[in-house]
């Protein structure tokens, strides 16, 4: 049990960002956070973009501590994991540069 | 030992009687999930008939065959037959059957639970067929979208009979799960590491944890909209602060995830079968391990592809967008993984190849268009047209129906112990191909031609009628191949040769013993080394039953199969199994009492069978356990291990742990409605919100903590073997848990509108009432510990009901304190 | 744009308007696309079976990581950002004085409201749109779940109770285009039917002044 938590990280990581991001741009719509214009975008954009970014950059800590396992089977899964979830992390957010907000 | 006088002590122990009361009382793996098996091809069957009457109905335009009235009947079950009572039960019933054979063990972890499953289902089947015969059948689709599926505009009982048939369904759904993947974990031969399991063993895993987590937001969603039919609360009433598309939420949050649990056991038959007809082994476990893991979770972020034409912004529609097509990776890797191995090996030409072929063009043609309907703008165009009917029948069928078809021609001679009947079998495959894609491919177009699902006409000038004359003659040619494909096997069942053990030389251990297969499975069990342990070792089968494994020994009546290390496969224990009982049917047909009483609307008698099942638990959990320590034993090879219930982490617990994860997805999915409310339904706030009961909350906090607390003193009193005390304790702790129930209510009561208010009181309530019975719960087993410790099943080798009671205990103090802070916070911040 | 066959009342790919035309091309770009992937796949199978010696055994890079992950991620990747971009344009961003008028799904009819020259215009069963420019319709529902759509012009948008949901239409030529309800509403979802009427410019001023009659 605990493998296959370590192994599914990267995806555990994923699932979180999604989640994180989809609450986040929901409450924003509803209350209103784009009404605040900043740099061509507005300030609501920003920062969803920003955690994105965040988002990534825990991604890449994720597959750097998958890396230096004990090679194996288990890092084997984590290593693949971790770069899904990076992988999945990256095109799940396109949207935030792409998208109009609400 | 002489194999014969061992196959009779074993078969003693393990069979099942004869004629009706062994039918009633068997748990069996091996009878369960055949029964499984032949119901769910029953039901396939009636679906099937369905799907005949909506082609002969649609085969013309202007048709005065059947009315709308009863066409929204017929593909609304259709659909609920073929996704609930068909497509689930069938994988159910494969698993059932197979996993213990291939994990080289003896049984499933919770043989009575697999029992229960079973009536449940054949209950709950049953429900739903009757009232398709008596012509109230649900007839809102198979997604019963609010507010159609509401008391206004469903007076009638029709909604209720899909909410509560399928929810008794569901029940035997959640079961199998729980018992797959603590079978898998647990109950596996010595040596079997993670990485040495079969691939159909990697798949089921996945599958069942995937319905850990997706089964419950349906239940929930269920039970709300069944609150809000039976007495007023507004959960989905836009007017009193709900939403109907809470209810999509909920629906596809289980709905997406639930394609691929049809799928990913059905793509682990590919992965058993393939590499064996290609005679060699799979290409890239590693890395469709990886790939199961990713689909695993991807599949939970996609929900939100039937709902792109709802009116949610772009941008959160992009995320799903994007993760709808992320998700075709991992499926395209298997897909070549096993081109690959095809590659490899050298492939021939068997019936289940021809199948896997099959598969191959259908399901490839329909991830293509799932990749299409992914897209946000093509889908404001196909989506609730053919185009979807199309793109969901490649799917389903493709990478449901073909895959377990090759694995039907494949098994079949294990089931049966015979080889089948020549060429019958082509012959239904070439039907069924060139039937499903005449009738489903043309669909593709008659949807891009703009024609909509669920009607039950359409007149000539639309340009649809000879596209629809032809999916019809299309569907009669796949139905005729069907009933080719049963006849085939009724032959091949009652008629055909004997066939020789391991008629396709594979590797699995499934192979490993005589066909068909003994009630124990293997006299004595394996020592796994590698992936293929019949591979390495022709003789295995022969040095199994000459007893020659571990476990080899019939003794005390003792159902014995070893467990391990959920990683490593050391030998961790040995875990005694229970035999034959009469409690699941019983325990099935009270709970079906509960179900019907609802479903005619006594409510308050529904009552009676809540009271007969708790009682039923408690026997059930009764049962097991014992008075003597038992100490190490024996396990053949000149090792011992202890017994289950004198060694930690035993199934038990697991069994425990994975239902308490499914129970804390079911209240997460209520705090998402609760927030999904607040935040996006019109008219909130609501008129009035929580208005005191701060005191009494805090009580209710303090009394939950206490008994997480005296749980605990009475499990260290008991394990230090200071029995009294820990049974005046456990008592205390039981009174705890009742007056922290007590204090919910109080709240409720003093302090909440009526339910029938506004959402927000609605959802409160239920918050409550979630609250409530699962200190009620804890309560009852606190008291069983006491009552243990005085029927002298607790020693200090003997305590596993402490553990069990304290993971209860301790959710109930954790969701009690997450509750007031849910309802209470809002308020003060406010 | 009519091939073959694909004409039709309700045809989504004989398109009268911007937003369906972009997604009819949307869709033949994907259709091409499907069609090659199919045939690699086929290809690939079928030479499994071919008795040579072939090429590529064991190759678990080629398999796994070049043909199962490198190549429909970039695919998958090309394809949603067309996809996004073109969903981008189609959003209906409010615009001052643009025609909007406010669509209701009932069991089984719909009814619309537009402002006219003199006063509201109510009208069942039938929308007037003008010609050539872009069309709000504020989507809404009396009772349960419905879907306004008009597969000739553009794609759906669901008629949900409690929720106005905004779709935009253009009709590039005068004429009569059926709609149909999309999303199940119970026993006559089927008949649920409407028609849009793209008025020219003389057209649309008169329908103004006098209201359909
Ligand atoms: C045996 C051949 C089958 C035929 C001829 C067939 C035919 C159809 C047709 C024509 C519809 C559309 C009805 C409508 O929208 O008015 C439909 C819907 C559906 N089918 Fe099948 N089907 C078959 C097998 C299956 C299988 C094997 C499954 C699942 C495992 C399945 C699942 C569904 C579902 C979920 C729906 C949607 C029902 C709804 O709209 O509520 N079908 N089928
Ligand atoms: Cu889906
Ligand atoms: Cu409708």
């Amino acid at each position: 049990m605990m493998l296959l938590a370590r192994a599914s990280m990267g995806m555990i990581w994923w699932a979180f960002g999604f989640s994180l991001l989809y609450a986040l741009h929901g409450l924003g719509c509803a209350n209103g956070w784009i009404s605040v214009s900043l740099a061509g975008g507005s300030l609501f954009r920003w920062i969803l973009v920003g955690i994105w970014l965040v988002l990534g950059f825990g991604g890449a800590i994720v597959i750097r501590r998958a890396w230096i396992m004990p090679v194996g089977f288990e890092r084997s899964l984590a290593v693949a994991c971790g770069i899904a979830g990076f992988f999945g992390t990256a095109l799940t957010g396109t949207p935030l540069m792409v998208s109009s907000t609400c | 030992m002489n194999a014969l006088r061992h196959h009779r002590a074993l078969t003693e122990i393990w069979g099942t009687p004869r004629g009706w009361r062994g039918t009633m009382i068997s748990v069996n793996h091996s009878d369960i999930g055949k029964r499984f098996i032949l119901a769910a091809f029953a039901f396939f069957a009636i679906g099937g008939v369905l799907a005949m009457l909506i082609r002969a109905q649609l085969a013309t335009p202007d048709s005065a065959f059947v009315g709308p009235a009863i066409y929204n009947q017929l593909f609304t079950m259709h659909g609920s037959i073929m996704m609930f009572l068909f497509a689930i039960p069938m994988f159910e019933g494969l698993a059932l059957y197979l996993l213990p054979k291939m994990l080289g063990s003896r049984d499933m972890a919770f043989p009575r639970l697999s029992a229960y499953g079973w009536w449940c289902y054949l209950f709950g089947g049953t429900i739903l067929i009757a009232a398709l015969v008596l012509g109230v059948a649900p007839d809102g689709g198979w997604f019963m979208y609010t507010p159609l599926s509401s008391k206004i505009y469903t007076p009638g009982i029709n909604a209720d009979v899909w909410l509560l048939g399928i929810t008794f369904v569901e029940i035997s759904a959640m079961a199998a799960a729980i018992e797959i993947c603590v079978s898998i974990l647990k109950l596996r031969a010595p040596g079997m590491r993670l990485d040495r399991m079969p691939p159909f063993a990697w798949y089921l895993l996945i599958t069942a944890m995937m319905m850990i987590v997706a089964f419950p937001p349906l239940i929930l969603g269920s039970i709300l909209l069944e609150l809000e039919r039976a007495f007023d609360w507004p959960f989905f009433d836009p007017a009193h602060g709900g939403s109907p598309l809470l209810w999509q939420h909920l629906f596809w949050l289980f709905g997406h995830p639930e394609v691929y649990i049809i799928f990913l056991p059905a793509a682990g038959v590919v992965s058993t079968v393939l590499p064996v007809m290609a005679r060699t082994q799979i290409l890239g476990y590693g890395a469709i391990v990886a790939a199961l893991i990713a689909l695993a979770f991807l599949s939970f972020g996609l929900w939100v592809h039937h709902m792109f034409t709802t009116g949610i912004p772009h941008m959160a529609l992009g995320f799903f967008s994007a993760a709808s097509a992320l998700v075709a990776v991992p499926t395209a890797l298997q897909i070549f993984a096993w081109i690959g191995t095809l590659w490899n090996g050298r492939p021939e030409l068997k019936l289940p190849m021809l199948y896997l072929l099959g598969f191959f063009l259908v399901f490839v043609l329909g991830g293509l268009t799932g990749v299409m309907l992914a897209m946000v703008p093509f889908d404001g165009q196909a989506h609730d047209s053919y185009f979807v009917v199309a793109h969901l029948h490649y799917v389903l069928v493709g990478g449901f129906i073909f895959p377990m078809m090759a694995g039907a021609y494949y098994w079949l001679p294990h089931f049966s112990g015979r080889s089948r009947v020549p060429r019958l079998g082509e012959a239904a495959f070439w039907m069924i191909l060139v039937g499903f894609n005449l009738t489903f491919f043309l669909m593709h177009l008659t949807g891009l031609l703009g024609m909509p699902r669920r009607i039950y006409t359409y007149t000539d000038d639309m340009g649809w009628t000879w596209l629809n004359l032809l999916s019809s003659v299309g569907s009669f040619v796949m139905a005729f191949g069907f009933a080719l494909f049963a006849l085939d096997v009724g032959l091949q069942i009652a008629l055909s040769r004997r066939s020789r053990r391991n008629p396709w030389g594979a590797g699995t251990l499934e192979w490993a013993m005589p066909i068909p297969a003994p009630a124990y499975n293997f006299a004595s069990q394996p020592e796994v080394a590698d992936r293929d342990p019949l591979s390495g070792d022709p003789l295995l089968a022969l040095k199994l039953a000459r007893g020659e494994g571990y476990l080899a020994q019939a003794r005390h009546g003792w159902r014995e199969t070893m467990a391990v290390d959920s990683s490593s496969g050391a030998i961790d224990h040995v875990v005694i199994l229970p035999g034959n009982s009469r409690l699941p049917i019983v325990t099935a047909a009270v709970t079906g009492c509960f179900f019907l009483s609802v479903l005619m609307g006594y409510y308050w008698m529904a009552l009676l069978p809540v009271m007969a099942v708790i009682g039923l638990g408690w026997r059930w959990a009764w049962a097991l356990g014992s008075r003597a320590d038992v100490g190490p034993m024996a396990i053949g090879k000149g090792q011992t291990a202890l017994v289950h219930r004198e060694a930690a982490g035993g199934p038990a617990w697991w069994g425990s742990i994975f239902l308490l994860v499914a129970d804390s997805v079911l209240l997460a999915s209520l705090l998402f409605g609760y927030a999904f409310l607040w935040v996006v339904a019109p008219n909130w706030p609501p008129p009035q919100t929580i208005d005191g009961g701060l005191g009494v909350a805090i009580m209710t906090a303090l009394s939950g903590s206490a008994a997480v607390f005296l749980a605990r003193r009475s499990e260290a009193s008991g394990r230090q073997g200071s029995l009294g005390m820990a049974g005046q304790t456990a008592i205390g702790a039981a009174c705890a848990h009742g007056a922290s129930a007590i204090g919910l209510l109080v709240i409720g009561i003093t302090a909440l509108p009526p339910p029938s208010n506004h959402a927000y009181a609605a959802v409160a309530w239920v918050l409550l009432a979630y609250g409530i019975l699962h200190a009620l719960v804890a309560l009852l087993c606190a008291a069983f510990v006491r009552a243990r410790i005085g029927g002298g099943y607790i020693s200090a080798r003997r305590f596993r009901e402490f553990e069990i009671t304290r993971l209860f205990g301790d959710y109930s103090g954790m969701v009690i304190l997450i509750i007031l802070l849910c309802l209470f916070m809002p308020s003060i911040a406010l | 744009m009519i091939v073959g066959g694909c004409g039709g009342p309700l045809s989504t790919l004989d398109t009268a308007g911007p937003a369906s035309s972009d997604v009819a091309t949307l869709w033949w770009v994907m259709l091409s696309g499907a069609a090659m992937l199919t045939l690699l796949v086929l290809t690939l199978l079928l030479l499994a079976f071919s008795p040579r010696n072939r090429p590529f055994k064991n190759g678990g890079r080629l398999w796994i990581c070049w043909l199962g992950v490198a190549m429909p991620s970039a695919v998958l990747t090309a394809l949603l950002g067309y996809a996004l971009i073109l969903g981008e344009g189609s959003i209906a961003e409010p615009v001052p004085g643009r025609v909007t008028v406010e669509a209701t799904g009932h069991q089984w009819y719909w009814t619309f409201r537009q402002p006219g020259s003199n006063s509201v215009i109510a009208t069942r069963g039938v929308l007037h749109i003008p010609v050539g420019q872009p069309v709000d319709v504020r989507v809404g529902s009396a009772d349960v779940i419905h879907s306004f759509w008009v597969p000739r012009l553009g794609g759906k948008m669901d008629a949900i109770p409690g929720q106005i949901n905004i779709l935009r239409i253009q009709a590039d030529r005068s004429g009569v285009f059926e709609g149909q309800c999309a999303e199940f509403c119970g026993l006559n979802h089927a008949t649920n039917r409407f028609r849009v009427v793209a008025h020219d410019e003389r057209d649309w001023a008169r329908f103004q002044q006098e209201g359909g009659r």
